[in-house]
């Protein structure tokens, strides 16, 4: 066989050990100085604020989850670390406290965000502080953690529009602090076409599982889901914002969720998919009638 | 957490450290072998159809990621209207099975044919498998984790941001669904390979080709 082709050269072995001790090495050295993720337990407020007070309050009555005025006086200590830090697992094993918390509820199932042990007592000592003052004081300090939280609560109230949820829910209007459109991940059956995001739960039903006005427009505000805490913790969605998207979610309250768009966008891809077999094979025609394959055969 | 800052915050350090200094390290020792090692010779009629679709598909494919990666807001900004959200979709989806299907086609070529299999080496199975891995999650990734256009660039890009910044942001990525997972983790597998394998000649792209006369390679005796 004429040899055009070459092949290569093998790697000495030695070479190769020294230079891969050798990355290494300067892979460690060059290991960065993680600003990673915010573990330091020492600060149960601002982790309220972060986690929890988007769902409760401390005596200023429930929202989506219960007030948490006196809980760590009601409930056993040992029950509530694990339930703050594990809830998923607790109502997956039957835990009948937990079960009766989540049908009380509206079924609306408290995250698990993956709190350290450490987290969750900080959590428990703030809120037994909190609980241990007069009341009127516990919910001023839980409306200015919501403020510190969310950076949103303004003083004059906007008139709750469904045509800005809209907007802001496909992306046509952009959220003020940077935040992607929620199309980007969930879809509602209003949006048409072929639908939204499938990251994300369908949200078309999502007014009734939070227990209404009351209990959404606070998760909207600070998303505690483990996935969006991660840009939108950044990028809070603001109250007037969130104002608007309740009362979308409030109309397409009445709407039955879609049915799955997969079957629509992999019958257009394969479409798409046999039409571009066919350009290539057009573009290159010329390959079938060279002088090489009639003369040698191959 | 520990587990979450190893593998996203430290592997790709060692990943793009161990390229850039095997890449180096190959091109003063072994220059010559910065090539894809054609196998053009050895069998024509299957590698068209396999080659010419996953080097349009991976190549438009790669270029979205890419603007999308530099220029983030261009790609929020074309998906405001739901419309063209659909058409970036519906054509990048369209373009990962064109490389999908010609990937599996060179596959199935590179160990159906005898004389093709003469010439693979036990890093080409290697790096083979691992581009399949990273079209195969991409492709269920845009299926069934829509719209991956929009968040790619509200978290993936944020993430590959902090890496290249030498402050990684873990939180960014660490509650994506484990398939995205993979596709994250073997990207950096897939450049920790480039030395090792014949996809150095990724780092020799050929934009040369686009205007050079064209070569006619013959055979000049029968083999």
């Amino acid at each position: 066989m004429t040899s055009s082709l070459h092949f290569r050269s093998k790697i000495p072995r030695k070479k190769f050990a020294l230079s891969f001790l050798g990355s290494l090495i300067l892979g460690l050295f060059f290991l960065p100085q993680a600003s990673l993720l915010a573990q330091s337990p020492e600060d149960g407020k601002t982790k309220f604020g972060m986690f929890c007070v988007a769902c409760h309050t401390i005596g200023g009555g429930p929202l989506a989850g219960p007030d948490l005025k006196g809980v760590t006086t009601k409930r056993d200590e040992q029950w509530l670390v694990r339930w703050i830090q594990e809830p998923d697992k607790m109502v997956a094993e039957g835990d009948p406290l937990a079960k009766q918390l989540l049908q009380e509820f509206n079924n609306v199932p408290m995250p698990n965000f993956g709190l350290s042990q450490d987290v969750a007592k900080d959590i428990l000592a703030y809120i037994a502080a909190e609980s241990g003052s007069p009341s009127v004081e516990s919910t001023t300090s839980t409306t200015e953690s919501t403020a510190d939280a969310a950076s949103t609560v303004k003083s004059t109230p906007v008139v709750p529009d469904p045509a800005i949820g809209k907007a802001l829910f496909i992306g046509k209007q952009s959220f003020e602090n940077g935040g992607p459109a929620c199309i980007s991940c969930h879809s509602t059956t209003d949006v048409g076409g072929l639908g939204g995001g499938t990251l994300g739960p369908d949200l078309t039903k999502v007014h009734t599982r939070f227990g209404g006005d009351l209990g959404l427009k606070p998760v909207l505000i600070s998303l505690p889901f483990p996935t969006m805490l991660g840009v939108f913790s950044k990028k809070p969605v603001s109250n007037d914002e969130a104002t608007h998207l309740t009362a979308y979610f409030a109309k397409t309250n009445s709407l039955e969720e879609k049915a799955s768009m997969d079957f629509i966008i992999s019958g257009i891809s394969v479409l798409g998919l046999i039409f571009l077999f066919f350009l290539i094979h057009l573009i290159w025609r010329k390959r079938l009638t060279g002088v090489r394959i009639p003369l040698v055969g191959r | 957490m520990t587990y979450d800052l190893l593998i996203f915050g430290f592997f790709p350090y060692l990943c793009i450290i161990i390229a850039i200094v095997g890449s180096i390290w190959r091109y003063s020792s072994d220059r010559f072998s910065y090539s894809s090692l054609s196998s053009q010779f050895l069998e024509n009629r299957q590698l068209f159809w396999g080659s010419v679709a996953w080097h349009y598909g991976i190549l438009a494919v790669l270029t979205v990621h890419l603007v999308g990666f530099l220029f983030p807001k261009t790609i929020l900004l074309w998906n405001t209207e739901p419309m063209r959200l659909y058409i970036m979709e519906t054509t990048g989806f369209t373009l990962a099975l064109f490389a999908l299907v010609g990937l599996v086609m060179l596959i199935i070529r590179r160990f159906s044919s005898a004389r093709i299999r003469t010439v693979t080496s036990k890093m080409d199975a290697v790096l083979l498998t691992v581009l399949l891995v990273q079209v195969a999650t991409g492709v269920f990734t845009a299926m069934f984790y829509r719209w991956g256009s929009s968040w790619y660039a509200a978290y993936a890009v944020p993430y590959l941001w902090s890496i290249l910044l030498f402050k990684p942001d873990v939180t960014l990525v660490q509650n994506l669904p484990w398939v995205m997972h993979v596709h994250i983790l073997n990207a950096f597998v897939m450049i920790l390979l480039i030395p090792f394998t014949r996809l150095v000649h990724f780092l020799a792209v050929p934009f040369e080709y686009m205007w050079r006369p064209h070569q006619v390679v013959i055979w000049n005796r029968r083999g």
